[in-house]
């Protein structure tokens, strides 16, 4: 009685990953394979699921001269705001745990608001200051900008993995007599790798994506991927090939990271949203 | 020592001479150019001249092309940033208005007189062509943006469908042709649609709307610059003016004869459902015509005859709207000489050759002379389009912010689509108008 | 050194002061302008406020943002705890599944709205051609009434996996005793669920709500890239709209108006939720 009462919820628990995976990958499979139709094989009524594979749209996106532009721009904003978030988080997340501050809470709660301010806010004032320092359409804008939203959420991570470091480490390393740096650089930094590299993974994923903030400061120069993307976003467009090739082209490193990181991912947003 | 003197004369006198006659196309060879333009049969042709342009000229060209809501946009960030495009599809209308009050474009004058090919010949564009931004307008003006494409606003129709379910018979009036896609539509059982038209709510569908509304204003003058919703003086807007309502109710009409989901139908939608052979009937831009007879469309190809508006009483006269597309460059561009070079290339009289028969819309009056031009184009097309420009008035208003009437105007017929009378949707419209 | 502390805060306080405060402080100020993004900028004090707060039309996309944010939370946190009590089942092939369902998250919006656009073409998707045979006929984007169900399902499709990845790792670090004990006393196993883990999980559900109603307020990528707002203003929402006001109608202070209002409601939202959530 009791063996097939728990096999019935295991069946019904694999039936439901079963539906759910399908109403996940079979669109991706589908949007994969219309950018490897011919327009002659993509505008058919009814829909055809056998054709002639080409990867003539791929070439021509290689041959835009916007969306080429647009992957290495991305490469270079996400990696300078992931590095640029985490070394300034790391000493904040150090001083917020090893010290008492006055305006701790002040100040959390001040993370919190800039984390979750909406992103077209930022797009108009950044404007006008942007063209004046000249900083608009570069990579350091960028990285500057979004560090509205990626710092707060590396100072919490950060900090919360500072936290599960046991005291007697903290108090070895006081002992030791270390100056800040000193601890940071040689105790504290190796034992949190995880930490960093689920931080700099999360806040990889939300730069890639980002689309609002980057319409609105960057052009010819930096416009990262997204905007390549969005570039063949017509309400009536029929360029499929452009659109679902530049999609699929935006979303391949992501996908990889979730093969390959999940572990992590799966770490820094339940982390994240618990010490958030 | 005098024979040196005399070649130093002479060779000096060759040179200049030489300068006086020969137009130098590689004067800024080596440098790298950017293009913002929108996805367009114009561009399209741009692009497949841009090989050659690069070989005769050194100049490399980097195109930026966006789909087109978003581009209109980009545009106005573009212009408004620190590096601007050297040189930027242009709407000719109130837009391009709006920019050159802002100080965003560039005057064209001086590249014109100073840096242009004597075989140019600017005065081969009609003269109202080039004056719809030619600004402030009077003398003393600048050109700001030089025309690529025009079009009127005329009727294709699909054979197949015509002779199918109405015999063969065209319409003659527009309340017929409403009736008759209204007939397809019915007799198809919903399969085919009776017309296609741009139902999604954006204001710019204000140009084959004004089409429709000339069409129902008839000979009646138009005072400038109020355009026609304007009764001499923008406080005094006059939707509810018969003429207009039959207008915009003869769009509306077109409208309810589409497919069921023509409120998100954009240009591209339309046409591409005409293209496809999904409707008997489309009233919009002329220059689509190419586009239906090329491989892309099987269904059209050969299959496509073309009308100008039907006039509103049997035997009247046909009016309609026209509007261009321009190429002009922006105040704030990199590189303004190598960016007129580029602009002047493709719009002098050996390029429009090309690029007018991917739109049929080309702006020279020497190139509708050309048969390599017209021979390339379907004739019933051409004599339809040259018919459309004997009547043809331009559907730009210059006043500032424009496009918010514009959005009015195509809700007023949204109103009607979905059953209010014309003369409330009207009404509602003046008041909007005056809220302004 | 007694200032070391906020020596290590300072670039963080710098930081976040440029990219926080100066743009808030910046909107405030040109929203009582009537700043055209052109040369003139007049002082019109509150004007822009009145006339927004009473503009029908913008109560309208108020209670479309609202609307969506509600629908679109609800269903992804029913969703993402029934996928979590199920997979929380699962040893077997748990990893693979999870990484799986994790995809959707990773992607960008203007990606999801790709696909959805080609997806639900009324031509040539493959979506409505399925649906046609068993009579059902939508036009998705284009329809006043489907337009808006649209959007959510294709948020639900995106972020779901948000709620069901948090959820679940809340399952599994439950401990096993007193599920142990409560099977032995014979409980079902959706009596477990109820009493058990689901309690156990509240703060976690919180979280996510908050994370998710914030979120979903925001919304941008999703409408921009399929409807723009439209048909009429069936699915504008407020950050599509301030766009739209930007750079349609180049009225810049408007659209900042638009910001530091709805900028106003997180701000609160989120105090709200702090002071509820003592942990934050």
């Amino acid at each position: 009685m009791n063996k097939l009462y728990k096999y019935k919820h295991l069946v019904t628990a694999y039936i439901v990953s079963f539906v759910a995976i399908g109403v996940t990958i079979i669109p991706i499979t589908w949007l994969f394979l219309l950018s490897i139709k011919s327009k002659g094989e993509t505008f058919t009524k009814p829909p055809k699921l056998l054709f002639n594979p080409t990867a003539q749209n791929y070439i021509d996106l290689w041959d835009n001269d916007l969306f080429k532009d647009t992957f290495f721009n991305s490469v270079f904003i996400t990696l300078i705001s992931i590095t640029l978030s985490i070394i300034i988080a790391i000493f904040a997340a150090y001083a917020l745990k090893r010290y008492q501050i006055r305006f701790k809470t002040a100040f959390m709660q001040w993370l919190l608001l800039a984390y979750m301010l909406p992103e077209f806010l930022f797009v108009l004032p950044m404007f006008a200051i942007y063209q004046s320092i000249g900083i608009y359409d570069t990579y350091i804008g960028m990285a500057l900008i979004y560090q509205v939203h990626v710092l707060p959420f590396s100072i919490w991570m950060l900090r919360s993995f500072l936290e599960e470091i046991p005291k007697e480490i903290d108090d070895a390393a006081y002992l030791d007599g270390c100056n800040p740096f000193q601890a940071i650089y040689k105790i504290y930094l190796p034992l949190i790798i995880p930490g960093i590299v689920a931080t700099a993974i999360l806040n990889g994923i939300w730069v890639w994506n980002e689309l609002a903030i980057a319409l609105g400061l960057t052009f010819f120069d930096a416009q990262p991927i997204t905007v390549g993307v969005a570039s063949f976003r017509g309400y009536a467009s029929i360029n499929w090939g452009g659109m679902t090739g530049s999609a699929i082209i935006s979303m391949i490193p992501m996908i990889l990271f979730a093969a390959f990181a999940q572990k992590h991912i799966v770490k820094g947003l339940t982390l994240g949203s618990v010490k958030g | 020592m005098k024979k040196l003197i005399l070649f130093f004369i002479s060779t000096s006198i060759l040179f200049s001479f030489s300068i006086a006659n020969a137009f130098d196309w590689k004067a800024h060879s080596g440098k790298t150019i950017t293009i913002l333009m929108n996805e367009h049969p114009v561009l399209d042709g741009v692009r497949s001249l841009i090989p050659q342009f690069e070989k005769d000229t050194g100049i490399k060209v980097k195109v930026n092309a966006l789909a087109e809501d978003l581009f209109f946009d980009r545009l106005e960030v573009n212009l408004r940033g620190g590096k601007g495009a050297d040189a930027h599809f242009c709407p000719m209308d109130a837009t391009a208005f709006n920019q050159y009050s802002a100080d965003l474009l560039q005057p064209l004058n001086g590249f014109l007189s100073d840096s242009t090919s004597p075989d140019y010949d600017v005065n081969d564009f009609p003269a109202g062509f080039l004056n719809a931004t030619n600004f402030p307008g009077g003398p003393g003006s600048n050109y700001y943006c030089i025309p690529m494409s025009f079009e009127s606003y005329i009727v294709f129709y699909n054979k197949d469908h015509v002779n199918k379910y109405l015999g063969g018979k065209l319409p003659e009036t527009m309340d017929e042709l409403i009736d008759m896609a209204n007939k397809v539509k019915a007799d198809s059982g919903g399969d085919v649609a009776g017309a296609v038209m741009r139902g999604l709510r954006t204001d710019t569908n204000i140009d084959t709307i004004s089409g429709l509304v000339f069409n129902a204003w008839g000979a009646r003058s138009i005072e400038g610059p109020y355009g026609v919703w304007f009764d001499g003086d923008w406080s005094k807007p006059r939707l509810d003016d018969p003429a207009i309502q039959k207008g915009l109710s003869d769009y509306a009409g077109l409208m309810a004869a589409g497919p069921s989901d023509i409120l998100s139908y954009n240009w591209n939608e339309a046409g591409n459902a005409f293209c496809a052979g999904q409707a008997a009937f489309f009233a919009d831009a002329s220059l689509f015509g190419p586009w239906f007879e090329t491989d892309d469309c099987p269904a059209s190809k050969g299959n496509t005859g073309y009308i100008a508006l039907p006039p509103q009483e049997k035997g009247g006269t046909s009016y309609t709207a026209n509007w261009q597309w321009g190429i002009g460059m922006g105040a704030n561009a990199q590189e303004k000489e190598a960016g007129w070079y580029f602009i002047q290339y493709m719009t002098n009289k050996a390029s429009e050759e090309v690029i007018g028969t991917y739109h049929g819309g080309a702006g020279r009056l020497s190139t509708w002379e050309n048969d390599a031009y017209t021979s390339t184009l379907n004739s019933e097309y051409v004599s339809a389009t040259l018919e459309s420009m004997k009547t043809v008035r331009t559907s730009v208003v210059p006043v500032q912010d424009f496009n918010k009437y514009a959005l009015e105007i195509m809700d007023v017929i949204l109103r009607i689509h979905s059953g209010a009378s014309s003369a409330d949707a009207t009404a509602e419209g003046n008041a909007n108008f005056k809220n302004m | 050194m007694k200032q070391t502390p906020y020596f290590f805060i300072l670039p963080s306080i710098l930081i976040l002061a440029f990219t926080s405060l100066y743009p808030i402080c910046y909107s405030i100020y040109y929203s009582f302008f009537n700043w055209r993004w052109g040369n003139e900028k007049d002082f019109v004090g509150i004007s822009n406020y009145i006339f927004l707060l009473t503009d029908k039309d913008f109560w309208i996309i108020i209670k479309n943002t609202f609307v969506f944010a509600f629908f679109a939370c609800l269903i992804e946190i029913i969703l993402g705890v029934l996928l979590a009590i199920y997979i929380d089942r699962i040893k077997y092939g748990s990893t693979i599944i999870r990484t799986l369902l994790l995809i959707p998250l990773m992607i960008s919006g203007i990606s999801v709205t790709m696909l959805f656009k080609v997806i639900l073409d009324n031509m040539f998707g493959i979506v409505p051609y399925f649906l046609s045979f068993i009579g059902i006929k939508s036009n998705f984007f284009g329809s006043y009434d489907a337009a808006m169900p649209t959007i959510i399902g294709l948020d639900v499709w995106w972020q779901t996996s948000f709620v069901f990845i948090i959820i679940l790792a809340g399952f599994q670090s439950i401990p096993s005793e007193p599920i142990e004990a409560a099977k032995m006393d014979g409980a079902s196993e959706w009596e477990i669920t109820r009493y058990i883990r689901l309690p156990m999980i509240r703060s976690l559900l919180f979280l996510v709500l908050i994370f998710r109603s914030i979120d979903t307020l925001k919304v941008f990528d999703i409408i921009w890239g399929t409807t723009g707002g439209g048909p009429g203003l069936a699915t504008e929402a407020l950050q599509t709209y301030a766009y739209r006001v930007a750079y349609s109608f180049l009225e810049m202070s408007k659209s900042m108006t638009i910001m530091v209002l709805f900028s106003i409601v997180v701000i609160f939202l989120t105090i709200t939720y702090s002071r509820f959530n003592k942990d934050i």
